[in-house]
């Protein structure tokens, strides 16, 4: 490249993102690192040094591991519904009907709602009394009697679950639909007159087009969920039972609610670090997915 | 004004050798074309000129002073991109316009140069378009303007004609020659295009491997070149070679029976002899100092005013071209006369002109 | 392209069907339950459909002389202030950033970096975040929540606009500064200009991400000075407010500005997606 009338003080127009970057990111990340080493409180007490104890105490705290497996059950469910439910809409809305161009465009609807106006939403449709769901079910007759969808363990969960996947399914079929179009025209007439099947057709023709946005995609969702927060607090708080506490709201309620700065900070580590663990995975495979092309 | 003169340019990239210590020497007023094929440097070197790119050593000088190392802006050097780099968010006047804007050039300056540049490109009408507005060649008349508007002492054209059909690339090219003779500035131009360096340049210089393989005028490169790889490169269709022996002051080819009295210089016994299709011609007899060959016609390509013969001659092939009215066809067996005068000479192992 | 079968065809079409509804029906309920009156909605059986339109919810929720009114609209207008200065200050300090790595081939990995400090999940910097802003005084503040919008907004806002400078001929820029522009006159002039749409499209998801921030603000705004609408309609559904249509209607309100941005920039946004797939 051509370069040389680059000035050599450029990188100085950098320098104001790298500043925020610091002071708003980086800065928090070491202070939590720090903080986890102490047994601080939120307020008042800036604590002593602990050493490693909070990661101790914390790996067999049986709250911690139960929400671990929580977050781990909405993340792998959650991804692998989004991703199978948004891939076979994509493929629907690549077959020509009447009505394809508005149905594409509502498909944008999910994901422009926020998170919270979603998880809001669901709510008044899991409402134990007056929510449209056992209003629905009842009606047709396929429930006897009224359910608390939110207030029963074993049920909280699955409706956070399909909350999240009704919002975010439709992102993934964009994201897919857009790589589908970017399938050309003339190989897939290729593809045809060859004779290749349906089956063979996506497997060699439009496969390797999807692979690549769709594991971004998975990357990407899989963080997000990982990290979820808003759609458990607004719909359950964690509860019926700590049932869907996830982690993010386990480190909520140890810092903020029992104001251990100290126990949160370490609790808010481990996570950071199993999300870094998935990112570095992720990473790994997305290579190995581009060298295969 | 306008001298310019290149001093053992080197640029690296890493282990990567773009150009090998190149030295050539333009006058003021001069029309120099960089001719060779992709990867030779030509580009690297016209960037090194222009400022874009910094040479890892060696030194360019502008009438006389160095200007390795001064910003592009301050070289008083202009430059035709090969994809024009017009600004598509300006008008075609405010493009033209755009260097002495950044100059500080007073507005009511800036509209007499516009204007005049714009009659000299025969652009007038168009100046208040956009650039998506305007076809190939009138982008290419509008990238010459904003150039030429600020009058600097050195042009640098990248390509220019290499995105335009072959209708309007000899119309552009004719119009760069007039201008070059209007203003008759200095001028450095890159091409890979033989039929634009000849027409060109008054001084053309063939680039290979990072290196200078030949400098001199358009006749000197065609008529005597240094180099078999100049000779195969300038011409089309390209010359022919046959390698051989000289011994006892004749020549014998290696792989087909030409044999004729050496009369060229001494030094080697390896040597390679090139012959230009064009100096081929279709023996009638008679001519007395002609060398004559049997030879097998293979293929017959007319192109209009003159045909393509392919022909072999023992397990030689020779290309040759004939006028369109002669008569031959494949298969026929002809016999070929060639001046010994046309004849060149190369050393086997280096390729050099003897 | 492909001629289908009869079945194919009815198959196609229920699938369209199905999805159109359950993409569709939880959206209409919504706006259905906001012009509900609050009986209607209490009722067994569920009236699905209100005998009449009943507007008194929104006409509440917009009453700024009424408590409820008053709260809702205060949280929308600092909603509003803070994406807006957010998205504003991002832009600033992305696009130059954007255009350094996008030129400097030197400096790729400082966007690395920052992409890497963008997966970090919020709860790791939340405490260190809420002890400085309270020793600052900025908790319960637009502009400290918009300085933390600012962190979370320029990462991803220089990454897209980046492609798109990735996307510039180099030869303008090379043009631009053998005609004598300076870096800022040829920034400004060409290349800035140049990829507008980009840095458009790079502002509507700053503006979706920070309308949708739900954490940082639950913790860090509690008062009607500064608290945003996530965080107001967290607390409208979560048992302040007992009748349903009023809480739709929030919902209904609040979902409007990006829903409606959607609609219109579709085409923008997908191809801002499937770029670097920001908003997760």
């Amino acid at each position: 490249m051509n370069t040389a009338w680059i000035p050599r003080q450029a990188w100085l127009l950098a320098l104001p993102l790298m500043a925020v970057m610091v002071t708003v990111i980086g800065y928090p990340l070491f202070d939590t690192i720090r903080l986890s080493l102490t047994d601080a409180r939120l307020i008042g007490s800036t604590g002593n040094f602990v050493g490693l104890n909070n990661f101790a105490k914390l790996v067999s705290r049986p709250d911690f591991l139960q929400a671990l497996s929580t977050t781990a059950i909405f993340t792998v469910v959650s991804v692998s519904a989004e991703i199978v439910l948004g891939v076979l809409t994509a493929l629907l809305l690549q077959q020509r009907f009447v009505g394809r161009t508005l149905l594409r465009a509502l498909m944008i609807l999910p994901w422009a709602l926020p998170t919270v106006v979603n998880a809001m939403l669901w709510r008044l449709i899991y409402n134990p009394e007056y929510g449209a769901l056992n209003a629905a079910l009842t009606q047709i007759g396929l429930l006897e009697g009224y359910q608390s969808w939110l207030g029963q363990p074993q049920s909280a969960i699955w409706a956070i679950i399909v909350a999240d996947v009704w919002k975010n399914f439709s992102l993934v079929a964009l994201i897919s639909l857009a790589a589908l179009q970017a399938v050309p025209r003339d190989v897939q007439a290729a593809a045809l007159i060859d004779g290749a099947g349906i089956v063979q057709r996506f497997r060699y023709v439009t496969l390797p087009y999807l692979a690549g946005p769709l594991m971004v995609a998975v990357v990407l969702r899989t963080i997000e969920a990982f990290k979820v927060f808003d759609i458990v607090w607004v719909l359950t708080r964690g509860g019926p039972a700590n049932s869907t506490r996830t982690l993010s709201l386990l480190v909520y309620q140890e810092a903020f609610a029992f104001q251990r700065a100290g126990s949160g900070a370490s609790l808010a580590l481990i996570v950071t670090l199993i999300i870094t663990l998935l990112a570095v995975f992720y990473a790994r495979l997305v290579r190995r997915t581009e060298e295969m092309k | 004004m306008g001298a310019l003169e290149i001093s053992q340019i080197r640029k690296e990239y890493g282990i990567l050798q773009v150009l090998k210590g190149v030295d050539i020497a333009l006058d003021d007023g001069g029309f120099l074309v960089l001719l060779g094929s992709s990867g030779c440097g030509k580009s690297t070197l016209l960037s090194i000129i222009a400022g874009l790119a910094e040479p890892t050593s060696g030194d360019v000088l502008l009438d006389g002073k160095s200007i390795v190392g001064v910003h592009p802006k301050d070289r008083d050097i202009a430059m035709v991109f090969q994809s024009y780099a017009l600004y598509p968010n300006l008008s075609v006047a405010r493009n033209i316009a755009f260097p002495l804007e950044m100059r500080k050039v007073p507005r009511a300056d800036q509209e007499r140069a516009v204007a005049e540049v714009a009659k000299l490109l025969r652009i007038e009408s168009l100046l208040d378009r956009k650039p998506a507005q305007l076809s190939g060649g009138q982008r290419q008349r509008v990238a010459i303007g904003r150039a030429l508007v600020r009058k600097p002492k050195l042009f640098l054209f990248d390509e220019p004609l290499s995105n335009l059909d072959a209708r309007l690339r000899s119309e552009m090219r004719h119009e760069i020659k007039r201008l070059h003779g209007i203003l008759g500035t200095t001028i450095v131009y890159v091409t890979h295009d033989q039929v634009e360096a000849m027409t060109l340049a008054t001084q053309l210089v063939l680039m290979h491997n990072g290196q200078v393989e030949q400098q001199g005028s358009p006749s000197q490169i065609y008529d005597r070149p240094r180099t078999m790889r100049v000779a195969d490169f300038v011409g089309s269709p390209p010359m022919n070679f046959i390698s051989g022996k000289v011994s006892n002051g004749r020549f014998r080819g290696e792989t087909c029976p030409i044999e004729f009295d050496y009369k060229g210089p001494d030094g080697a016994c390896e040597i390679v002899m090139g012959i230009r299709p064009e100096a081929i011609g279709v023996a009638i007899s008679g001519q007395a100092s002609a060398i004559e060959i049997a030879a097998d016609v293979n293929l017959v390509e007319l192109t209009g005013p003159e045909q393509l013969i392919s022909t072999r001659v023992g397990g030689q092939e020779l290309v040759l071209t004939a006028p369109s009215g002669v008569d031959v066809s494949p298969g026929q067996s002809i016999r070929l006369s060639i001046a010994p005068e046309s004849l060149h000479f190369f050393e086997a192992s280096q390729g050099m002109r003897l | 392209m492909e001629r289908r079968s009869t079945t194919a065809t009815i198959f196609t079409y229920v699938a369209a069907i199905a999805v159109f509804l359950i993409v569709l029906l939880p959206f209409v309920w919504l706006v259905v339950m906001s012009l509900s009156p609050a009986e209607a909605l209490t009722q067994k059986p569920l009236r699905w459909w209100p005998s009449e339109m009943d507007f008194s919810n929104y006409r509440q929720l917009l009453d700024y002389t009424e408590g409820k009114g008053r709260d809702f609209l205060s949280a929308l207008f600092n909603s509003l202030r803070v994406s807006g200065l957010a998205t504003l200050l991002a832009l600033v300090i992305a696009i130059p950033a954007a255009w350094v790595v996008s030129r400097v081939k030197s400096m790729d990995w400082s966007l690395s970096l920052v992409v890497l400090l963008y997966m970090l999940p919020p709860v790791a910097l939340a405490v260190p975040l809420y002890m400085v802003l309270a020793r600052i005084g900025m908790l319960n503040s637009v502009y400290g929540l918009a300085a933390i919008y600012l962190a979370i907004l320029a990462p991803f806002t220089t990454w897209l606009i980046k492609s798109g400078f990735d996307a510039l001929p180099g030869e303008i820029e090379s043009a631009a500064s053998m005609d004598g522009a300076r870096l800022d006159q040829m920034l400004r002039l060409i290349s800035i200009p140049l990829i507008a749409p980009i840095v458009a499209t790079a502002a509507i998801f700053a503006l979706l991400l920070a309308w949708d921030e739900f954490f940082y603000a639950l913790l860090f705004t509690s008062g009607v000075q500064a608290k945003t609408v996530t965080v107001a309609i967290a607390e409208i559904s979560g048992g302040r407010e007992t009748n349903y249509g009023a809480i739709a209607a929030a919902g209904v309100i609040a979902a409007l500005p990006p829903v409606f941005i959607g609609l219109i920039l579709q085409k923008a946004l997908i191809s801002g997606l499937t770029h670097g797939g920001v908003k997760g």
